[in-house]
């Protein structure tokens, strides 16, 4: 069976995803932080995780921080594949401007997608952050 | 086949963990739904198990003694074995599988669910399609309960989460609600219902008004959202840090839920029908609802003090 196919091409573009989370310097980084973001989405919501993620990301690849960087970088194609955020916006800020129902609906994709990213990011990557 | 139903409530007391295993989603360890729904729910066989256990501890824990309402309704107990064997007779025979028991458990439902308020600390969540199949499964067990579904978006009268005109911020969510009739009647009636008559004065009075039906969708996305997620580690003794690869995440059901199961009876299933001479069904109910506890322990992690659950048998008019 075709991965498109499941969860609307979900687990395609998560398996994606951690593909390249796999090559990175900071791959336990990317391993970790992507196993933990749903929690933290679940006790705080996603506008206040996001806001998160991209004050924590850093630019330099062969910082650990790198890894939210690619994290964050990953979640808004999905999005704006999937028609939930606009291509110019900046991701938090498209985030807090929507109405209830919508920011929920988005909620609902971002947990699905990390559900799939981590289990992924489980079997491909080896060893554990040290944190 | 079941003959008679009777149904009660389960009110969580402390945040419950009735799990379903771990899971490599959003918490390691989550709770039980319902799969179409995903809609939090308890299995009967927990459920039942935990019932059992409660009559059991009659017998085996010192200084538990049989409830005096029992006692008096079947006086035989009181003879050495008969406990046993009448437990035998309505929850099943612990070992071999010579007859079935007399009772019966249906899963336990959610009812209510308890959300965080910007006026009223909390309100007590729920939605059309849970009430109607709660007022469906009453009628299933031969109630005629006085209630009609509220619409979607509805209040009680005197609500006392409203934060200015008709807006109530429940997390960080905006609804726009009204009062209605029937949601003021299906508050009144439940703060009656799950509250005893003594002690309890404040929460019947919360109730009353802070009752919100909001519309299905949104009342499944706070049941999916708005559930309690706790973070557990592991100290290493030697070090006094955290130990590595120890964290991980649980589920729980917040407390001030209510959920709602049906205990079911059929004839005894057995030519020895012991404290149940004529083994009639009616009976079975009797014997249960006599001698269940005010509050049993469900779920995981007792140790830690979750998962006490008060029951509340639903008294009909």
């Amino acid at each position: 069976m075709a991965l498109n196919g499941l969860e609307q091409g979900r687990a395609r573009y998560a398996y994606d995803c951690a593909r390249q989370g796999k090559d990175l310097p900071a791959s336990k980084e990317y391993k970790s932080y992507v196993k933990k973001i749903p929690a933290l989405i679940k006790m705080n919501g996603l506008g206040a995780t996001l806001a998160f993620i991209a004050a924590k990301k850093k630019d330099d690849p062969r910082k650990k921080e790198y890894a939210y960087k690619v994290i964050y970088d990953q979640l808004k194609p999905w999005l704006v594949e999937k028609g939930l955020v606009e291509r110019h916006q900046d991701l938090v800020a498209a985030v807090v401007a929507l109405d209830s129902l919508s920011y929920r609906m988005v909620t609902g994709e971002v947990l699905a997608l990390f559900k799939w990213i981590s289990r992924f990011a489980e079997g491909l990557i080896e060893g554990e952050a040290d944190e | 086949m079941f003959k008679q139903a009777r149904p009660f409530f389960l009110m969580v007391e402390t945040p419950l963990h009735a799990g379903c295993g771990s899971d490599l989603g959003v918490v390691d360890l989550p709770i039980q739904r319902e799969k179409h729904t995903g809609i939090p729910k308890v299995e009967a066989s927990g459920l039942k198990g935990c019932i059992r256990e409660a009559f059991e501890d009659y017998d085996v824990v010192p200084g538990n003694r049989l409830p005096e309402p029992l006692v008096q309704e079947f006086p035989g107990l009181r003879e050495k074995g008969k406990l046993r064997e009448a437990i035998n007779l309505a929850f099943g025979p612990e070992d071999g599988d010579l007859h079935a028991g007399a009772l019966g458990f249906t899963d336990a439902r959610l009812l209510l669910f308890p959300v965080r308020s910007m006026r009223g600390v909390f309100g007590w969540v729920t939605c059309p399609a849970i009430i109607s199949k709660f007022i469906r499964e009453l009628k299933m067990a031969g109630l005629e309960p006085p209630l009609q579904v509220p619409p979607a978006g509805a209040i009680p009268r005197g609500c006392g989460l409203l934060v200015n005109n008709g807006h109530v911020i429940l997390e960080e969510y905006t609804f726009a609600l009204q009062e209605d009739a029937a949601c003021t009647n299906l508050a009144a009636w439940l703060a009656r219902k799950l509250f005893p008559a003594s002690g309890y004065e404040y929460w019947r009075e919360k109730m009353q008004k802070d009752l919100v039906v909001l519309a299905d969708d949104d009342c499944r996305d706070f049941v999916n959202l708005a559930t309690e997620v706790i973070t557990r580690t592991r100290i290493d003794a030697q070090t006094g840090t955290v130990a590595r690869g120890a964290l991980f995440t649980e589920e729980y059901l917040p407390q001030e839920s209510v959920l709602y199961a049906l205990a079911l009876a059929a004839p005894v299933f057995h030519s020895s029908k012991g404290i149940f001479a004529a083994g009639e069904e009616r009976a079975v109910l009797t014997f249960w609802q006599k001698g269940l506890p005010e509050f049993l322990q469900l779920g995981g992690n007792a140790t830690i003090g979750k998962g006490i659950v008060r029951l509340k048998v639903l008294e009909e008019g």
